[in-house]
């Protein structure tokens, strides 16, 4: 245990841009969970909106004209209406001359307040009426609320009118007023909860594949030194020990780091957001304007939990490998082909020929990347794709805003993605390290080293692109179809369609296109600056 | 994968450390069987310097790390200090080759995060020994690394690479030694000083010395000399 802490330590101080660029992945990973935890809040919030039926009203009963006067003057009203819009008023019965009022959104806390003013001073309470025919339908209602409320004022058995009378003034005055667990279940739980928890089933699925991903990366440009540790008499249990305290080093590192990446997120979400404010002076769709501390915890203590997971799935998965195999470095590519005697290597064409064949040599790493990347592309694809179709559906603030936030989403993971792939593709170049450097000693010129090097990324991208569309499409039709079931729309037309069958294309190339280039550029640039020996030698 | 290997035990001299029966390593290249390593018997008694020679590509370091425990052979026997090395289970065999085997890389493999005194000491560490011991500042001395000591590999040349790799393994007094063309990276002089330091470890120790080499006059010092060819050891 100590000598393996002790190892993951010195490793920390001896590579500490591996370990700032690992921690600030790790920490875009957990900005996005963040994130995701807002987001899905500001959805319940944008739910129990005022602009939404059913919503802050409250509704009264055979007023006179007196009362309902009254109540039209109270500041904290908004609107009101004098029939309910899908019960008809019947006569004799608790439906009799429905007079609807919806309070302002500001202050619920206010309104309730003056909602019980106005009960006082108009003896509404004591007044209120009731139809026989209707108790069991009330005992029915009633009782989900009282089980929603666990509201001890309400009893089974208990005549309907103080029922009825209780739980008016507990719906007044109660602080669930404010968030109001019983319309979100019963009235709009229907459309909320199948794509609530698709979104979140993908979302987690996608940061599930980053944290598994990083780690067997940093596992495998790792081989060699676990190779060394193995050959020394470290056990398998303390190379275990050794990439845990490593993972732990990294995650506690994201922590702070991803606190400052979504306060600089949600400050500027804000001030992008500020001119799309509704006509009554609120915002209804927004996130928290303070991240909250005990979810950025929560997220952290998930995050490590899945990353020490994926450590110890990443290590089981090569368990069984000999320490020769982790010593030679699984998928690196020894220079030492330029010794062996092959005709192929006694002239420049013939390396470079073989140099050109290196993706089919090392299919197995291009096979993984572009799995990698045609797995994390399509979510922030599809949050595009949501975005801009939130954009075209109407014009009130809320699609404005919502909008907003799922393009900043989207960019928040497609960052975070183009990290991960980055990654990967970045390690993906390194390994030729030492063979393009051979390239430089026999005479080949930085755009001989493009040669061999671009067509493998350009074939990474086609690759990726044909699955990351293919991925996109399903998931995207599948939400579709999900909503379109649930909220009883219709269906699109072959103009939509289209539409968005072409968005999805330019949001795969826009997406695509950087994570298959990025890593090689940047190793590129480092790799034209260095010593050609250091290159041959592998030394970054 | 562990291969499941047969429990027929053979009765081993006390007096020879190392042991090996039909030893055999191929793989597939494409659609060719190469065999690297062909059918080999060989017997190092305590104390003896067994030096392995050949062309490049002829099996040697291949065998030489099946004989460490640090490959696996796709078939025959390995016995180190009597101890059948593929019957073992991984911890005892990790142990084993802690306290019990040096193993001198043809390509250093130091560990590139931590400086040279680190990465000796880290052998002493593995193998349970927590004190500092006088030994690295002799070995250090003798090997003339003395001065690089807190460096990291990355700082240092191929030639002192090679050298805190020689203290590396001999840190531990280890019973047997392997050595994988030790003097590869070395000028003559250094050469002569490292084989001289190896040998005189190996008499005070009375280690057993396994060395794959190039170097015609190094095998000459050696007890008894393998040549490999293809494959095929067979002794000079």
């Amino acid at each position: 245990m100590k000598i393996s802490m002790w190892y993951a330590l010195r490793d920390v101080r001896s590579r500490p841009k591996q370990f700032i660029s690992l921690a600030t992945v790790s920490a875009a990973i957990l900005t996005v969970m963040i994130l995701a935890v807002l987001w899905e809040g500001a959805l319940w919030r944008e739910d129990v909106m005022p602009e939404k039926e059913h919503n802050y009203h409250f509704y009264f009963y055979n007023l006179s004209d007196e009362d309902k006067a009254y109540i039209r003057s109270q500041p904290w009203v908004l609107t009101t209406y004098d029939a309910y819009s899908e019960l008809e008023s019947v006569k004799g019965t608790a439906h009799e001359n429905t007079f609807r009022v919806r309070v302002t959104w500001e202050n619920n806390a206010k309104s309730a307040t003056y909602a019980r003013e106005l009960f006082l001073k108009r003896g509404i309470i004591e007044n209120e009426p009731y139809d026989k025919q209707y108790e069991r339908e009330y005992n029915s209602n009633y009782e989900a609320l009282r089980i929603a409320w666990n509201d001890a004022d309400v009893k089974n058995g208990m005549p309907i009118e103080t029922m009825a009378r209780n739980l008016t003034i507990t719906f007044m005055l109660d602080k669930y007023i404010l968030n109001n667990d019983y319309t979100m279940k019963t009235l709009n739980g229907y459309t909320m909860q199948p794509t609530f928890l698709l979104r979140t089933f993908l979302l987690m699925l996608f940061l599930c594949a980053a944290i598994l991903i990083l780690t067997l990366e940093t596992y495998r440009a790792n081989f060699r030194e676990y190779g060394t540790l193995r050959a020394l008499g470290f056990k398998n249990g303390q190379l275990l020990l050794v990439n845990l305290c490593r993972t732990l080093l990294v995650s506690a590192a994201a922590i702070p780091v991803s606190a400052l990446f979504t306060f600089v997120i949600v400050r500027v979400y804000y001030l992008i957001t500020a001119p799309f404010r509704t006509s009554v002076g609120s915002v209804y769709f927004t996130i928290d304007e303070t991240v909250p501390v005990a979810a950025l915890f929560l997220l952290a203590i998930c995050l490590t939990a899945a990353s020490l997971l994926a450590s110890v799935i990443v290590f089981a998965m090569h368990k069984s490998k000999t320490t020769m195999s982790y010593l030679r470095g699984e998928d690196t590519f020894a220079v030492s082909f330029v010794s062996k005697t092959s005709p192929r290597f006694e002239n420049a064409a013939g390396v470079l020929g073989y140099c050109r064949l290196y993706a089919v040599r090392a299919r197995a790493m291009l096979s993984r990347y572009t799995v990698i990347t045609a797995i994390m592309m399509p979510l922030p694809m599809f949050y595009l794709v949501v975005g801009v179709s939130m954009l075209g559906k109407d014009d009130s603030a809320a699609s404005q805003i919502s909008a907003i936030y799922t393009a900043f989403q989207s960019v928040a993971v497609f960052v975070t993605t183009l990290c991960v792939t980055h990654a990967a593709s970045r390690m993906f170049a390194s390994s030729r390290s030492a063979e393009l450097g051979v390239i430089r000693a026999i005479g080949g010129s930085k755009s001989t080293v493009r040669s061999v090097t671009y067509p493998i990324a350009a074939l990474q991208f086609g690759a990726v692109l044909v699955l990351a569309l293919l991925i996109n499409g399903v998931i995207t039709d599948a939400f579709a179809t999900n909503i379109a079931v649930a909220s009883r729309e219709n269906a699109k037309t072959i103009a939509e369609l289209l539409a968005s069958g072409l968005l999805g294309v330019i949001s795969a190339v826009c997406f695509v296109l950087p994570s298959a280039f990025s890593g090689l550029i940047s190793f590129l640039i480092g790799f034209f600056r260095r010593p050609i020996i250091a290159a041959i030698r592998e030394v970054e | 994968m562990r291969k499941h290997r047969s429990t027929e035990k053979i009765d081993i001299p006390a007096d020879d450390v190392l042991v090996c029966r039909a030893l055999t390593k191929s793989y597939f290249q494409g659609e060719t069987h190469i065999k690297a390593v062909n059918d080999c018997y060989l017997t190092v008694k305590k104390g003896e310097f067994a030096a392995i020679i050949g062309e490049s590509g002829s099996g040697k370091s291949t065998l030489l790390h099946m004989l460490a425990g640090l490959d696996e052979p796709s078939s025959g026997k390995v016995y180190l200090a009597g101890k059948d090395l593929f019957d073992m289970p991984d911890r005892e065999l990790s142990d084993f080759r802690s306290q019990k085997i040096g193993f001198i890389f043809q390509s250093f493999h130091l560990l590139p995060v931590l400086t040279a005194k680190e990465n000796i000491l880290l052998a002493q560490k593995i193998a349970g020994a927590s004190h500092y011991p006088r030994y690295l500042d002799e070995l250090a001395k003798m090997l003339k690394i003395d001065d690089r000591l807190h460096h990291l590999p990355s700082e240092m040349s191929g030639g002192q690479q090679q050298r805190v790799a020689v203290a590396r393994a001999l840190i531990n007094r280890p019973a047997i030694l392997f050595a994988d063309e030790p003097t590869g990276n070395l000028d003559e002089e250094s050469s002569e000083e490292l084989i001289r330091l190896l040998l005189e470890t190996r008499a005070e120790l009375s280690q057993t010395l396994v060395m794959v080499t190039h170097d015609k006059r190094i095998a000459e010092r050696a007890d008894r000399i393998f040549t490999m060819k293809n494959g095929v050891l067979r002794e000079m």
